[in-house]
């Protein structure tokens, strides 16, 4: 309880543009990968609905773990409205590919709900790292594809612009850049999403790529075509700023996004382009965690 | 300069309402060490009289009356004096300042941080009348009640140091007030924005040059008293506001008058309340009982306690992007201003000064 003078922007306010921007890329994923298919006949009537049931329970499962820590563990009020995990898990799962098998889903993200309420840190984003515990599973299952029924169906290449209206491959929803630069504008509005990240990743990716285009005298818009996904787009935009994993000093936001940039053309070309990105949201959470380490101790020398 | 418009974010309103609680029944008057009280008690003490003086600290009795006993109130101790309500005083004459010398002007005023300033060839002297808090209206109504007194203290500063030129700062919204000063004097507006009236940050917002200096409106209030009405300030300008009063007012009262007999003029809307010291963003929180109006109270606000509920911190940065310092809020800081910016625009409502920057 407090009683001195607060602005009425609340954590409320920010969760509702996600949950605006949820409920976009729902219609989208049900669209692109429930109506379409269906259109095509490559999938009967109730598939339509998956990557909405994806979505539901992917607030479903954290709403009923957060509700029993509040509740019965920590005997406090559940405040479902301010809970951010209702909102960043589905970010998540719209990451993921179609075909994921339901069991493993559920399975992770129960999982991940828990660890989240019993190890509470800032240092590692545990939502990337989800993602890629998902695909890693999947891979060791032999089953690693984001493509759909009707990816597979069809013969000709998709083109750039394809690629940017959403007809490419990639996540539930992750697919249509033009519609995640609509989100990232939404969010934008939002006082608190730090919305010079992704700018910044994206500028140290090009210029990384086109630095080693030079040296290494590859073709630039096949590097471009390449490693430029909509999964890196997507990454960068909703999983590297989420609040809680990132910066909040400038400096320090810069190094962070720099360092998003640079690392996320490396695993791109590395590993691959669809898991690129978390990799590289690890890996400078780490590298972040490292540098505060060192400058605290340097700031304790210095006293 | 970071700074966020909190007038206009809350839709607040100037306090332009202005009224006088001279007449206290006690007064309670702060003592560290019972030997320096240098008068006896139950005698007859005339207002203006020194009771207190420990070399450091003087302090004069606001009323005249009976030195009743010492007295304790939350562990502090407490000279109390019973207000006979004939206003008793020691006779001294004002002084005429028209003609005064600087060496007389320098000698009965005694802030020598001031005198130092005063030392100096200025080419801008900047007088703050910001008020420090988006509730709190002292300045404002010093400058508005103080008119002739302020004019005639400018008057000789130009006329008897060397000063080029003296500018008032003061919120867009206290422009009207200056069209009464028929001095020669300008004045600097600045934008309604918090926490502008921070000297700290006003100097370093406004000063730019090595023969510039910043003083504070209640510096100048000091040299009416002490140089020109040759008596000891006995009165004290506090702003009662928050959000369950009706008649948010600033008032005049007389210094050590204890807060719940001035409470007790205003009509508060629920019961339930709670009562902050000075700063409506990060004050300190105090019972009704304990409080005695001494100089460092500017400011009681009076608010309801709000359904905010306080959820864990999301490290959105907000405190950080809008701290006039340039500190991260989550990081105990030395530089902290504790303005309570950070406290103000927390989205998940977390008290951060107090969890943060206090000791």
């Amino acid at each position: 309880m407090t009683n001195y003078l607060k602005s009425k922007y609340s954590n409320i306010s920010i969760i509702t543009k996600y949950y605006i921007i949820i409920l976009l890329l729902t219609i989208y994923a049900t669209y692109k990968n429930g109506i379409l298919l269906y259109q095509k006949e490559l999938i009967n009537f109730i598939s339509i609905l998956k990557p909405a049931f994806l979505v539901l329970l992917a607030i479903f499962i954290p709403f009923i773990i957060s509700y029993i820590y509040y509740k019965y563990l920590k005997k406090e009020e559940y405040h479902i409205l301010n809970d951010y995990n209702l909102v960043l898990f589905p970010l998540v799962a719209f990451a993921l590919p179609l075909q994921i098998n339901i069991f493993l889903y559920i399975g992770i993200i129960l999982l991940f709900s828990i660890i989240k309420m019993a190890f509470k840190t800032n240092i590692i984003n545990y939502y990337a790292l989800m993602k890629l515990v998902i695909m890693f599973i999947i891979y060791l299952l032999g089953k690693y594809s984001y493509l759909t029924i009707y990816d597979l169906n069809i013969e000709t290449n998709y083109t750039t612009l394809d690629m940017f209206l959403g007809n490419g491959i990639g996540g539930i929803a992750t697919t249509n850049i033009a519609l995640l630069i609509i989100c990232y504008l939404i969010l934008c509005i939002t006082k608190s999403y730090k919305k010079e990240i992704p700018i910044i990743s994206l500028v140290s990716f090009f210029i990384i790529l086109l630095l080693s285009c030079l040296i290494f005298k590859n073709n630039i818009i096949l590097d471009i075509k390449e490693l430029i996904t909509s999964e890196f787009i997507y990454g960068i935009i909703f999983i590297s700023t989420i609040s809680f994993y990132s910066p909040i000093e400038s400096k320090k936001k810069i190094i962070y996004a720099i360092l998003v940039g640079v690392l996320s053309y490396l695993f791109n070309k590395i590993i691959n382009p669809f898991e690129g990105i978390f990799f590289a949201i690890i890996v400078t959470n780490l590298i972040i965690f490292l540098y505060e380490i060192i400058e605290k101790r340097m700031k304790n020398e210095h006293k | 300069m970071k700074t966020v418009n909190i007038l206009r974010d809350l839709n607040l309103n100037i306090v332009d309402n202005y009224f006088e609680v001279l007449t206290p029944d006690y007064i309670f008057i702060p003592i560290v060490d019972e030997n320096y009280i240098i008068i006896k008690l139950n005698t007859h003490i005339l207002k203006g009289q020194l009771v207190y003086d420990d070399n450091n600290i003087k302090r004069y009795s606001s009323v005249s009356g009976i030195a009743l006993k010492i007295g304790k109130l939350n562990n502090k101790k407490y000279l109390i004096i019973k207000n006979d309500y004939k206003e008793l005083s020691i006779s001294k004459r004002a002084r005429n300042v028209d003609n005064i010398s600087k060496e007389v002007f320098l000698k009965y005023y005694s802030n020598d941080d001031i005198k130092k300033i005063l030392d100096n060839k200025i080419h801008t002297l900047y007088i703050n009348a910001i008020d420090d808090d988006p509730y709190i209206y002292n300045k404002y109504m010093y400058l508005k009640n103080n008119i002739k007194d302020i004019s005639d203290i400018i008057n000789n500063l130009l006329r008897l140091f060397a000063i080029e030129r003296v500018e008032f700062v003061i919120k867009d919204s206290y422009r009207d007030l200056l069209n009464d000063y028929k001095i020669n004097i300008n004045y600097n507006i600045v934008n309604d924005i918090y926490p502008i009236g921070n000297d700290k940050l006003l100097r370093k917002y406004l000063i730019n040059r090595d023969d510039d200096f910043l003083i504070n409106i209640e510096d100048i209030l000091d040299m009416v008293y002490e140089v020109k009405k040759n008596k000891p300030i006995l009165e004290k300008y506090v702003t009662i506001n928050g959000n369950l009063i009706d008649n948010p007012s600033v008032i005049n009262v007389k210094k050590y008058t204890y807060l719940k007999e001035i409470l007790s003029k205003f009509n508060i809307k629920e019961k339930n309340y709670s009562i902050i010291l000075n700063n409506s963003l990060c004050g300190k929180n105090i019972s009704l009982n304990d409080c005695i109006i001494t100089s460092d109270i500017n400011g009681v606000i009076i608010n309801k306690n709000n359904n905010n509920v306080k959820m864990e911190c999301t490290r959105c940065g907000l405190c950080y992007d809008v701290c006039p310092v340039n500190i991260n809020p989550l990081i105990k800081s030395e530089k902290c201003i504790k303005c309570g910016l950070c406290n103000y625009v927390c989205p998940s409502k977390i008290d951060v000064v107090k969890e943060y920057q206090d000791d």
